[in-house]
């Protein structure tokens, strides 16, 4: 069994850079108004924006943040993959009008020239992938996972099995997600997954949904063999050690009550990293600050985890990013690890005493030590899709 | 690794729903294909499938689910006929998916009444009034990993899994990959590799129409069984493994296969024809374009045409990739 490294961890968030020596650049603050579109009408009106216009845009800045020098390790091109979680850009409020007029009007839609041609190839997150392997120089395998909310844990997971079968040496595994935008807005509004009152409260007593953010994160994974041959231990950032997943099979709006589905990934993630339970000195929750997600989440968590580990719960601090929220909560977790600390919850006021005693506590607490141990990565998808990843940090840590 | 054995296989597609001999023959898509009303100037392949109702164990699932997951749900019942196939709390399930769509009068409400009467767009109207006219249900249909979620639910599916992208044949190759190493390697007892696509719907024809042609919808769901899985039936067909390769002989040597007189070349999205031999067979020719379903259509076919009485003894099927070609090798086993 291979021992996956992670030599390169950088992420984009609402609270600025993301790094696992220095954490997030700045503390959280409550979600702004949405400036993107006027939404003082929708269901749910404040999102966490970043200031770039376009998923392209945002993986551009985050691969060179990540990358200043190149990918390291000397690796052909060809035995590098690429194991991207992102969804394409959706169909625009404008085109879905015009193409609309063209109907009502009788005009034959396929002449119609309202919608530009090519309009859905060019949002596709493969050609995303493609350009994001070619800055880089990367020619082997290449995958992009659509899977909402678990995406880009998913494309981690992809990564972690390809090094383990020996199908690459090196991967760039990441999560893009610009998800500020009309359409998905109104889509997860539709869906009551939003919060009405603009603040995402993880396991509170009065979570309403989530804030939705923009987010894209990027990991760097090799073989730690390769690494100690080449004289690099210094530039681990922590360990990839296992993944497991699977599916609720239960039902499209709701998770499984008990959470089985997520105690299945769980179960399986802790095998493959062979870590025992009680070594997980950390829970990267998902905690979206969903009614059913969060009870279902910490049900699985006391169901095997019975000594308790706290739980770092972000989505209050920097909204929920999707496809993207995987890498970037895990390189929160590695800074976590590496500090030996775990912050609160932000937007958490009063636990919900109906749930099975999660062990997160607010923000405004302050940070709580964190023992020695692994962390446990859990992202949960809309529709029962459930992914859990096990990372531990640099080999120097005291 | 362990081998891993294409034990069943279900497709939904313009030649019909059912199992794999569907896909045996070489009548072009035109025999099969009857006009969609809404474009009758446009060969379409649409399969033969009102929807998905006699899969689900109730009908008013049916309104969570687009086009795409319907045929998904179709093509995989169709593989799973095929015998009981136990410990499905284990199995894995690996899909390509693509662009999703649907009709304009399922949002014509929506946009109307986000509309001035002018007929400028106005977004702030969309949050005051167009959200009322649409049905929130409508959701499920253009996330797009909604094809995987509904077949883990309707089958009990809850081993590991991936919904891959993609606009062509590479993503269900890549999906069968994860798929077959996934129960090599010992995660579960057999899983389902799979793709689904349908673009024959307004949004989609308006906005795919001169990009890709003929345009079809389709799905298949191959089982990948362990060899020591044997119930209902190990098949004779084996999948040898996926591989970047530039010509056939660069892809025979990656796949540790040697030249043999009885090859089929199966091919998908046209991939460059200069190193391909002459009596390759592009999947369009029977299927139309089919997406993000073609990689799986591919297999389907592949381990069709290696599973018949006299067929060939090892099928190539290649769909472009970054200027070079990802190809995927079945071979026959003979008994």
């Amino acid at each position: 069994m291979r021992r996956v490294a992670i030599t390169r961890a950088a992420a984009l968030s609402p609270r600025g850079w993301l790094r696992p020596q220095s954490g997030f650049a700045h503390p959280p603050r409550p979600a702004g108004a949405i400036t993107r579109f006027p939404a003082d009408d929708f269901p749910a009106r404040t999102a966490r924006e970043l200031d770039t216009p376009s998923q392209d845009a945002l993986a551009s800045l985050v691969l060179r943040e990540t990358f200043p020098g190149g990918v390291p390790g000397g690796y052909a091109p060809e035995r590098c993959g690429l194991y991207l979680g992102a969804e394409p850009e959706r169909v625009q409020v404008a085109e879905l009008s015009a193409v609309n007029r063209a109907v009502r009007e009788g005009l034959p839609l396929v002449d119609a020239d309202a919608v530009p041609h090519g309009a859905y190839a060019r949002r596709s997150p493969g050609g995303l992938a493609a350009r994001m392997a070619a800055t880089l120089g990367l020619s082997g395998p290449r995958r992009v996972y659509a899977m909402a909310c678990a995406a880009s844990a998913a494309a981690a997971a992809g990564a972690w099995r390809a090094l383990q079968t020996g199908e690459i040496e090196a991967a760039l595994c990441a999560g893009v997600a610009s998800n500020v935008e009309p359409m998905l807005f109104a889509g997860f509004c539709l869906l009551g997954a939003m919060s009405p009152s603009g603040q995402c409260r993880p396991f509170d007593l009065q979570r309403d949904g989530f804030v939705l953010a923009d987010g894209a994160g990027a990991l760097w994974l090799e073989d730690e063999a390769r690494v100690l041959a080449q004289g690099r231990a210094g530039e681990i950032e922590g360990y990839l050690l296992g993944a497991g997943e699977s599916m609720d099979a239960h039902r499209m709006t709701d998770p499984e009550p008990s959470g089985a589905g997520a105690q299945a990934a769980i179960r399986a993630a802790l095998a493959a990293a062979r870590v025992a339970p009680d070594e997980v000195a950390l829970v990267k929750g998902h905690a979206t600050g969903t009614w059913r997600n969060d009870a279902a989440e910490s049900s699985a968590l006391a169901a095997l985890l019975p000594h308790r580990p706290p739980i770092l719960a972000l989505k209050g601090g920097i909204g929920h990013s999707i496809a993207a929220c995987g890498v970037v909560e895990l390189i929160a977790a590695l800074h976590a690890l590496r500090s030996r600390a775990v912050e609160g919850a932000y937007g958490l006021a009063q636990l919900d005493p109906a749930l099975p005693a999660p062990n997160v506590t607010p923000y405004e607490e302050g940070p709580r030590p964190l023992r020695p141990g692994v962390a446990l990565c859990n992202t949960f998808g809309f529709g029962g899709i459930n992914c859990a990843l096990v990372v531990a940090g640099p080999p120097d840590l005291p | 690794m362990m081998r891993v054995h294409v034990a069943a296989v279900g497709v939904a597609c313009a030649r019909g729903v059912g199992g794999a001999s569907l896909l045996l023959g070489d009548a072009p898509l035109a025999a099969c294909a009857p006009p969609l009303p809404q474009f009758a100037s446009l060969l379409v392949g649409r399969a033969p499938l009102a929807d998905a109702g006699e899969y689900v164990p109730q009908r008013k699932a049916l309104k969570l689910m687009s086009r795409a997951s319907q045929l998904a749900i179709a093509a995989t019942g169709e593989a799973l006929r095929s015998g009981p196939w136990d410990a499905r709390e284990e199995a894995g399930l690996f899909l390509s998916v693509g662009m999703s769509g649907g009709e304009i009068r399922d949002l014509a409400g929506m946009i109307e009444a986000s509309t001035t009467p002018e007929g400028e767009l106005d977004l702030a109207a969309l949050g005051a009034r167009g959200l009322d006219k649409v049905n929130p249900l409508l959701s499920f249909h253009v996330l797009n990993n909604m094809p995987l979620c509904h077949v883990s639910i309707t089958y009990g599916l809850g081993g590991p899994h991936a919904a891959l992208y993609g606009e062509d044949a590479a993503a269900g190759l890549q999906a069968a990959h994860h798929a077959a190493a996934t129960v090599g390697g010992g995660e579960g007892p057999w899983a389902l590799a799979g793709g689904a696509e349908s673009p024959l719907n307004t949004i989609a024809l308006a906005l795919q129409h001169g990009h890709r042609a003929p345009l079809a919808e389709g799905a298949a769901s191959v089982v990948f069984a362990r060899e020591d899985h044997a119930a209902p039936d190990p098949g004779l067909v084996v999948w040898r493994g996926l591989v970047h390769a530039g010509d056939l002989p660069s892809a025979l040597s990656a796949l540790r296969l040697p030249p043999r007189a009885d090859l089929y070349c199966l091919t998908a999205g046209h991939p460059s024809p200069a190193q391909l031999p002459a009596d390759h067979q592009p999947l369009e020719a029977l299927l139309g374009d089919t997406g993000a379903a073609s990689g799986a259509l591919l297999l389907a076919r592949g381990a069709a045409l290696l599973g018949q009485p006299g067929g060939p003894g090892l099928a190539l099927l290649v769909a472009p990739c970054d200027g070079a070609w990802l190809v995927a090798a079945l071979q026959r086993e003979e008994s």
